[in-house]
């Protein structure tokens, strides 16, 4: 028989978590109201839409329905029928569904996001055009005259040197070519895993433990923390994807699918024990790693309640001096001119000023 | 140590038993009156929302477990046809769809085109009046015994019968002297 046996289990899943759901609170305060309790009731609490949501179930689901129905002894136990598989599961199917759009060479990606480090939080608008020659801003300058222009410039990103070379572009550079590669990575989950981990594409991302702090009273023109080339740690491959989730905007669906599945094989990925806010102040459900680093590095993935779309990042470093980053991509949408809102008009060209380009005559390519 | 008191007809059966053995029954029930997987995959959510919601009231005496669940997938189909697919959305909160991946989504399809033959029946039936065939339906394309139709539609096992012979009366009428048109059964186009 086809059974559709991944839709069978996630039903039962959340079947199991609506019974709980009924049996327990739900229904004892409605019925002071003489009011029977429908599902849909039962869904439209946000805690409960929530616990169902997370319960969302993976591989594993068919334990998840056994410990959600379970028998009387089960009973009194608080709703916990999530894992972070089940999540991430849940992540990829949806993610599998998104937008498989790609930009014209010379539409622009626009990304809204907020912002924060230890000390600030701010609004970011940023225009990259998809063939990767110029970005875009908005600025406020005296320059400017204290307009809030639109900045358009050319591309620069700079360049890494590792021995004396300058490095090829990376992933999250430039979008057609991070598109494009993206899109030629396997979409199995242990593969694609395999290939973030050792392709030197993927090298971004921040990974504490792979970082060397200086030696007190070393000469002090080499005095900069030190990254050691390491082999592939969970810290450095949790590192690479939340760094591509963040980064790229529109990835391919299955892709997007097969990093959300790859993510939940890195060990010590989990769900974090207390709900955290992105920085947008969006509350949503939220995947913590520990890099084990003497900072005591902590990392976070904040995904929509809802839908498990990105909704941004975070990493806390608690060593002696405290600092904390965060990030949370807003709004990201194709538009055709740079400073376009999404939906909105273009931008008036007295409005839009080219930005001197970069030269960088000592940083050539050997 | 308590006794469990029951009810008299009240199930003991857990509901998630119910649901591994059934579920098989209640897709294909679907998949034969509808030929997009996303709508299959909500219908089937709505009809084990509404059984669970239904649950406490359900009695064996009224039919087995199987029985009571076309009863009730009846029931949603034929809410879903009369609301129309815009006045779902506004009310759904368990999205079946939202529960599909890619396998899924291939296993839904083998499974609407192992059912064509099953609404080319369907589809046939069209023709006569809703009381017979709704019986024919049952009976000729959703496998259940004229008892068990019966009790999905809750009339007496002799209405059934007799309702299935003027079923299969005009059917065969019909067939003698086609009359080339008729419509659709379901909302095979609605969304």
């Amino acid at each position: 028989m086809n059974t559709p046996t991944g839709f069978k289990q996630r039903l039962g899943a959340e079947l199991a978590l609506l019974e709980r759901a009924r049996a327990e609170g739900v229904a004892e305060e409605t019925a002071g109201h003489g009011m029977r309790v429908t599902a849909r009731q039962v869904f439209a609490r946000p805690a409960v839409r929530r616990t169902a949501f997370v319960g969302l179930a993976a591989g594993t689901v068919a334990a998840v329905v056994i410990t959600a129905w379970g028998g009387p002894g089960t009973q009194t136990r608080p709703v916990r029928a999530m894992t972070v598989a089940q999540v991430l599961d849940a992540a990829a199917v949806n993610a599998s569904k998104g937008s498989d759009e790609e930009p014209g060479l010379h539409q622009w990606v626009y990304t809204g996001a907020v912002v924060c480090d230890s000390f600030e939080c701010g609004r970011r608008s940023s225009w990259a055009r998809y063939d990767g020659v110029k970005v875009a801003s908005l600025e406020k300058t005296p320059a400017t005259g204290g307009r809030t222009v639109v900045s358009v410039g050319d591309s620069f990103v700079l360049p890494e040197m590792v021995g004396g070379r300058l490095q090829p572009p990376k992933v999250g550079d430039r979008p057609q070519e991070t598109r494009e590669v993206l899109s030629g990575l396997p979409t199995d989950p242990r593969e694609l895993l395999e290939r973030v981990s050792t392709d030197p594409f993927f090298a971004r991302g921040y990974d504490p433990s792979a970082i060397e702090p200086p030696v007190e009273g070393q000469d002090s023109r080499h005095n900069f923390w030190k990254v050691i080339p390491r082999a592939v740690t969970p810290g450095a491959q949790f590192a690479r994807i939340v760094y591509i989730l963040r980064s790229v905007p529109n990835i391919p669906p299955q892709v997007n699918a097969a990093l959300y599945r790859a993510l939940a094989l890195i060990p010590g990925v989990d769900l974090a024990s207390a709900p955290m806010r992105d920085a947008a102040g969006r509350s949503g459900i939220t995947i913590a790693f520990d890099f084990q680093d003497r900072d005591r590095t902590r990392a976070y993935l904040f995904l929509d309640a809802d839908t498990y779309a990105y909704h941004g990042s975070r990493r806390d470093s608690r060593g002696k001096n405290s600092t904390s980053e965060s990030y949370a991509r807003v709004a990201t949408d194709i538009v055709d001119h740079p400073g376009q809102m999404p939906g909105g008009p273009a931008p008036a060209p007295s409005d839009v000023v080219e930005r001197p380009p970069i030269i960088m005559t000592t940083l050539k390519p050997r | 140590m308590q006794i469990p008191t029951h009810e008299p007809g009240r199930s003991r059966t857990p509901f998630s038993e119910l649901y591994e053995a059934h579920f098989d029954a209640v897709l294909g029930f679907v998949t034969r009156r509808t030929t997009d997987r996303h709508l299959a995959a909500d219908l089937t959510a709505d009809v084990f929302v509404a059984a669970l919601e239904s649950f406490e009231g359900y009695d064996f005496r009224r039919g087995t477990h199987r029985v009571w669940l076309y009863g009730i997938a009846r029931n949603t189909l034929a809410s879903y046809v009369r609301h129309a697919a815009r006045e779902r959305e506004a009310v759904a909160t368990l999205s079946g769809r939202r529960l599909l991946d890619d396998q899924d989504v291939q296993r839904f399809e083998e499974r609407i085109d192992a059912e064509r033959e099953a609404r080319g029946l369907l589809a046939r039936h069209a023709v006569l009046s809703e009381p017979l065939r709704a019986v024919i339906d049952l009976v000729a394309v959703d496998g259940l015994t004229t008892k068990e139709a019966a009790k999905v539609l809750r009339i007496s096992q002799a209405t059934a019968r007799v309702r299935l012979h003027r079923a299969r009366v005009a059917l065969r009428a019909e067939r003698a002297t086609p009359s080339g048109t008729f419509t659709t059964p379901l909302t095979e186009a609605a969304r």
